[in-house]
């Protein structure tokens, strides 16, 4: 199992100087599982290069590829109309995600291309692109893949993956914001508030379970401690928070991911460091932390 | 301070950061226009983001020109501080009718999209003003002019006291002759003009309906409008700067462009305008 990092940024694409060792596309990973299609996690910019890429080295052998969306936020979805693989008959995408409360998974996606704010009309995109609603809590199979989802506490309807082939796991927990006091996600932001502590202490209990193990945890960390003060609804997390999550899910390795577009290359060397004493300080396990560039790989 | 245009998104289509592209920019279509009492930003692409991390606000209300709906010239407007206000005022002039440019944006802040819940629950008071005829926004008179692209799309003249610039995206000069003749004449004695050059000739002829034109296209353009300077912008995403420089060097020393001076817009650059 390989993950590639191909976007690293939230909310929007950033290229500054100052932003150059870690790069400034927004969400997107690949996973590639030897003898399957890949799998790739998200639509943000960093796929727009994929999409060159596999139409100069495919040749004319069709493209086939499975995409999950956590959630449909301009940052995830935003290069799909630019996927230059989407415009050949042979290619077959599959794209499973989240609806929202108005609209479904396909319905989102076809906003892209109609009302004129893109030249190519959603309906020249014939069978090589299909749409399957997910909910949280679903369990299936991509080829030799098995995939669970989980629902992540962020506005709308935000979906964890978990990612499991012959005994290695990758979790992606993002966009994901702090659960106490601070209830954002479909339904959650419904709770009772007699049920407010225990519904809580569910959703924490149930996302360990979720990442239990995990040899790959991406966590969204877009804030630092200092500067998620105030802004907890805007449903991010920090590096520390990540951290507590995967020492009680007991995971292998915690990527830092989701950055905030004010991030400089030096912000992210420092919550990488913060991270790191964080970490010691709280447990001994060992933990891998990492902060990658766009373009590396994680083997597992 | 003379009037001076500065560029925080110079890229077409999609903002796909990459190393290569750092010289020239990443961003997607912002461009700011200002003189000492006014100032006016030109679309709403990931340029506005970016801007908005360098944003000093002269008092609390803002001007900006939509030149259409692409996704490239409206995807940053999120990013744009100001909108987080409540006591703020954004005003957008365009041709097009007030009740599209409020659906448009409505979808674009839509729940489904964001931590929104559609345009009414952006803080800040937006105030969309139909262009029928120029208008003056404090110091400066803004007219516009129908472009050539797939869909719908104006061009601006934003003309102060020190001279006049002339915003020319998305427009493809071969689509359709005789409006872009009627564009000329409009511009006719523009000091700066911004024009539209995504596409070497080869390409072009590979996406001749992409409603983008030519390095050349938008050089002569420049030169029929009797220009002083052009600018040229709406760099394809695939474009490294390698290539960019390359380009602008030979357009420098091409006979036929001698009397106009042409650089490929960079990001984070001030331009003058006229004297």
């Amino acid at each position: 199992m390989i993950f590639t990092l191909l976007g690293t940024r939230g909310s929007r694409p950033v290229f500054t100087p100052e932003r150059v060792q870690y790069g400034g596309n927004t969400t997107s990973y690949k996973i590639q599982i030897d003898g399957m299609s890949p799998i790739y996690v998200d639509f943000g910019t960093g796929v727009y290069r994929e999409g060159l890429n596999i139409l100069e080295n495919n040749g004319d052998k069709p493209f086939k590829a499975h995409f999950l969306i956590t959630h449909t936020h301009w940052d995830h979805i935003l290069a799909f109309p630019f996927f230059t693989p989407i415009y050949r008959d042979s290619t077959s995408v599959t794209i499973h995600g989240p609806r929202s409360e108005k609209y479904s998974i396909k319905n989102l996606f076809q906003v892209m291309h109609d009302k004129g704010l893109f030249p190519v009309p959603f309906s020249i995109l014939g069978q090589q692109v299909t749409f399957k609603e997910l909910r949280p809590n679903e369990r299936f199979q991509l080829e030799d893949a098995t995939i669970k989802t989980y629902q992540l506490n962020h506005q709308g309807l935000t979906i964890g993956y978990r990612i499991e082939h012959e005994g290695k796991t990758i979790a992606i927990i993002t966009d994901n914001a702090p659960i106490q006091n601070n209830h954002l996600g479909y339904e959650i932001k419904d709770w009772p508030p007699e049920q407010t502590d225990q519904k809580e202490k569910e959703f924490e209990d149930g996302l360990v379970e979720f990442i239990r193990d995990a040899d790959l945890m991406v966590f969204d960390t877009h804030f630092k401690m200092d500067t998620i003060k105030g802004k907890e609804n805007w449903g991010h997390s920090t590096p520390e928070m990540s951290i507590d999550f995967g020492v009680r899910g007991n995971v292998k390795r915690i990527l830092l991911a989701h950055h905030a577009p004010e991030d400089s290359d030096a912000d992210i060397e420092s919550k990488l460091t913060q991270a790191k004493t964080y970490l010691s300080g709280i447990s001994d396990l060992n933990i891998d932390i990492l902060a990658l560039s766009e373009g590396d790989q994680v083997c597992l | 301070m003379s009037m001076m245009v500065e560029f925080w998104g110079t890229r077409g289509s999609i903002s796909a950061p990459h190393q290569d592209l750092l010289d020239y920019g990443n961003h997607t279509t912002c461009v700011v226009v200002e003189n000492k009492e006014s100032n006016i930003i030109i679309d709403a692409g990931f340029g506005i983001g970016y801007y908005s991390q360098y944003l000093k606000p002269r008092g609390n209300t803002f001007h900006l020109l939509l030149t259409h709906f692409h996704w490239d010239h409206i995807q940053g407007f999120q990013y744009f501080f100001p909108i987080f206000i409540p006591s703020n005022v954004i005003n957008i002039y365009t041709p097009f009718p007030e009740d599209q440019v409020r659906e448009i944006l409505d979808i674009y802040f839509d729940g489904s999209y964001g931590p929104f819940d559609g345009l009414s629950s952006i803080p800040a008071d937006f105030r969309v003003h139909q262009m029928k005829a120029p208008v003056t926004i404090d110091s400066l008179n803004v007219d516009f002019h129908k472009l050539n692209h797939t869909n719908l799309t104006y061009g601006y003249k934003i003309s102060g006291d020190d001279g006049t610039v002339a915003c020319l995206f998305d427009h493809d000069v071969r689509s359709d002759k005789k409006n872009n003749d009627n564009l000329i004449k409009w511009a006719q004695g523009t000091d700066l003009v911004i024009h539209d050059a995504m596409f070497t000739e080869e390409e072009y002829q590979e996406r001749s309906d992409w409603g983008h034109s030519t390095f050349d296209d938008a050089c002569r353009n420049g030169v029929a409008i009797n220009a002083e300077s052009i600018l040229l912008t709406h760099h394809d995403p695939r474009r490294v700067d390698t290539e960019l420089s390359q380009i602008e060097q030979k357009l420098k020393r091409t006979m036929e462009y001698e009397n106009v001076t042409i650089h490929c817009a960079k990001e984070k650059r001030k331009y003058q305008v006229g004297k």
